[in-house]
């Protein structure tokens, strides 16, 4: 009972400092893109199915997409193909104000998109924007992508929070319950910062 | 991403998370198209909707503060459920037709299982027993865990929002292959991956519980909400 209200009061009671505050980029300016996303060694980072969590910030260094929306930033992700089934987790992490819009593209051994995950299947997950997809034999690179329509827009939530800080009495530990709620308030970019995981699945 | 809250939920505040150790199973229809689906009667909380204070002062204080606790919970729920008795909202069917509204207007040719709906877990010895009115590629299993209104704690900082909890299992037919696993929690009270969080409307909310009991109309179009916004996530997910 003690780890376990110990466990709580770490997760629940905000010990995790808040990530720093980044303005938000909306407007990429004039740049030339090409229409197809570099999944090669150098642009993007190898990850195992080991439900590892991997982060990768997108920035104005960003390579660029010139997609049918207009111009997009992205970050790239490539794994084996293959193997045992699997699933990736992908999530656009806010950061203060700041929160990528995204939209992924599945991209096969040739670089070729084969699949295309649209920003309105990305849900509220941990207060992250998600999703997940179940991993095909011949895909081999995820790329996050901003979503060029959704750019600018804000978005308003309301998260309520139930919290236990846990005293050490010297004879014992107690256990301090209570509960709050926070508005948050993103903005939604072509910047951010971009969380993925790649796990297996049962058999 | 995998549920890392296993152990809170015996501190009552996941209650509806019972099963989240295991990882999410996210469906990839083009791979494994379903056309027609068999959606069980889904489980039902038996006491009916709950004005859950989710943490209070009595907790702190052991076994004494556990049963003053639960005194206090089952007073709060009983006023609530007496104070929207008389608004015919019967939040159950409200749920099983919102669903299979959601599921058709995904494309899914939507067949109805009868199901126990007291069940507070998914079917465990398969679904091939289950009658239903056509022969399904896929049966759809789906809970929910609580419904009603919360408040994190007792302070105004605090106040009353809609409330449901869901817990789904898409398991191809003739086999137990799981194509889809997930939950989804409208106005979750912690954060975490392993469910979806849908952040509550804030049109409706009562800084306190008298004000709940005090507009029936309104907590039953908050609970509507919940139920709207949770089975259109639901289509989301299986889309």
């Amino acid at each position: 009972m003690r780890r376990l209200a110990v466990l709580l009061g770490l997760t629940l009671a905000g010990c995790v400092p808040p990530p720093p505050d980044l303005a938000p980029l909306v407007d990429i300016g004039a740049r030339t893109c090409p229409d197809i996303p570099s999944t090669d060694a150098a642009a993007a980072a190898f990850i195992e199915p080991d439900g590892k969590l991997h982060f990768a910030d997108v920035d104005g260094g960003s390579p660029c997409l010139k997609t049918p929306e207009g111009l997009s930033l992205y970050t790239a992700f490539r794994f084996a193909p293959g193997g045992a089934p699997a699933a990736v987790g992908v999530a656009s992490v806010p950061q203060g104000r700041t929160l990528l819009a995204p939209r992924v593209y599945v991209l096969d051994d040739a670089g070729r998109v084969v699949r295309e995950i649209s920003a309105d299947s990305f849900l509220y997950r941990g207060g992250m924007l998600a999703t997940l997809l179940r991993l095909r034999p011949d895909d081999t690179a995820i790329v996050v992508a901003s979503f060029p329509p959704a750019i600018g827009q804000g978005v308003n939530r309301i998260q309520s929070l139930a919290q236990a800080t846990t005293v050490n009495t010297g004879r014992g530990v107690l256990v301090w319950t209570s509960g709050t709620e926070a508005a948050l308030h993103h903005t939604l970019a072509h910047n951010g910062r971009v969380r993925i995981e790649l796990y297996k699945l049962p058999p | 991403m995998v549920c890392r809250l296993k152990g809170l939920t015996t501190l009552g505040l996941l209650l509806l998370l019972g099963a989240c150790a295991v990882p999410v199973i996210p469906y990839d229809r083009g791979a494994t198209p379903v056309k027609t689906l068999a959606v069980l009667t889904p489980g039902w909380p038996t006491a009916g909707p709950t004005a859950y204070l989710a943490t209070s002062p009595a907790q702190s204080f052991g076994l004494v503060g556990a049963l003053v606790g639960a005194a206090i919970q089952a007073n709060l729920d009983s006023k609530f459920r007496d104070s929207i008795g008389g608004q015919n909202f019967d939040g159950q069917e409200v749920f099983r037709s919102r669903m299979l509204a959601a599921l058709k207007a995904r494309g899914y040719e939507v067949v109805e299982a009868s199901a126990r709906t007291d069940r507070t877990d998914f079917v465990a010895d398969g679904y091939g027993n289950l009658a239903a009115d056509a022969k399904p590629d896929a049966y759809l299993d789906c809970i929910v865990g609580r419904f009603g209104y919360v408040a994190a704690g007792v302070t105004d900082k605090a106040p009353y929002r809609p409330f449901l909890g869901l817990r789904c299992r898409m398991t191809q037919a003739g086999g137990t292959t799981v194509l889809m696993r997930d939950a989804i929690i409208y106005n979750p009270q912690v954060t975490a991956a392993g469910f979806v969080g849908i952040s509550p409307d804030p049109a409706y909310v009562f800084v306190n519980s008298d004000l709940l009991f005090a507009d029936p109309e309104k907590a039953v179009k908050g609970m509507q909400d919940a139920i709207d916004k949770v089975t259109d996530a639901l289509g989301t997910l299986l889309k």
